[in-house]
């Protein structure tokens, strides 16, 4: 005896029908260009991109020669006030040397004394 | 999609090789037209193009996106031509040209099947345009969407029910069970 079918077999049946309908759809073909034109726009993305990227790049080729001319000309400063002051470094006596690092509130004239007491009896 | 990044002319050739069709097909699903597909289809490999040097292989899944980009640039143009749920909307057929009795069934029925998809709301369309046609997965179709699977389930379920509805005059006609007599008074 053939049982007759049930809802959920009927629903079973009507979804396998609707996907036999749907895979039988096509697509029309794309036009023979579509690729071509596709390509063509990443060559021009690429070329556009190289194109900003020369720019940037230069842009910094110059700032780092800028930065390059301005390191060796604060060392050509350096070096021409080293050689100026190379020879300022005199000898101190010790009373240019008590002057030097006298500072407020110390009494100058009796460190004087003693100093120079202290000089004169070595 | 990397080296396409870096100016890899022949990498940027495989990637159009490998899914400039299925990204056309979808979208020729979701417009119902071939020029209009067309152009969605050479939108989103302009924006592929413009963002491969950042690409980073630890993101999204490259078809993802790019079924996502596809699909984003096909709902705005629905939105922009205000086309949603329009019973007029006229799709273009596949095979327009009368032939053989095949290539009459598979036109008309390619035709009659895009008209019924034109009329679903534009997520639905989208759902059964991924999980279906495009045969993803509804866990990518989700993602590609970005909703739950569950929800992806429920589009699912609604637009399968509204092609069954739009389609079941068409059944008979549809399945090619017509007689010849039947097709040439039609035609």
């Amino acid at each position: 005896m053939t049982q007759s079918p049930t809802p959920a077999d009927k629903t079973q049946e009507d979804d396998t029908r609707l996907n036999a309908m749907l895979d039988g759809a096509g697509v029309p073909e794309p036009s023979a260009s579509l690729k071509r034109d596709i390509l063509a726009a990443y060559d021009d993305v690429q070329q556009n991109r190289r194109g900003a990227f020369a720019r940037v790049s230069g842009l910094f080729d110059r700032f780092q020669l800028a930065s390059a001319a301005a390191l060796a000309g604060v060392s050509v400063l350096g070096l021409t006030v080293g050689v100026l002051t190379a020879n300022t470094g005199a000898a101190l006596s010790p009373e240019d040397e008590l002057y030097a690092y006298a500072e407020d509130g110390f009494d100058l004239a009796q460190l004087e004394d003693e100093e120079l007491d202290q000089w004169a009896r070595e | 999609m990397r080296l396409a990044g870096r100016g890899d002319r022949a990498a940027a050739t495989l990637l159009i090789e490998r899914h400039t069709d299925k990204i056309y097909a979808g979208c020729f699903r979701m417009l119902g037209e071939r020029a209009s597909a067309e152009d969605a289809a050479q939108e989103t490999f302009l924006r592929l193009w413009k963002n491969a040097h950042r690409w980073k292989p630890q993101g999204a899944k490259f078809e993802t996106w790019l079924y996502r980009v596809a699909m984003n640039y096909c709902l705005d143009q629905l939105r922009k031509s205000g086309r949603e749920i329009n019973e007029d909307a006229a799709p273009e057929r596949a095979d327009p040209a009368p032939g053989p009795a095949d290539n009459y069934f598979a036109g008309e029925q390619s035709f009659a099947i895009a008209a019924a998809l034109a009329t679903l709301p534009d997520r639905q369309r989208l759902a059964i345009t991924l999980c279906h046609f495009q045969e993803l997965s509804n866990i990518e179709a989700a993602a590609i969407m970005e909703v739950s699977v569950e929800a992806v389930e429920s589009l699912l379920a609604r637009a399968r029910r509204t092609l069954r509805d739009r389609l079941a005059p068409m059944k008979p006609y549809l399945t090619g069970t017509m007689s010849d007599d039947a097709i040439t008074n039609t035609s």
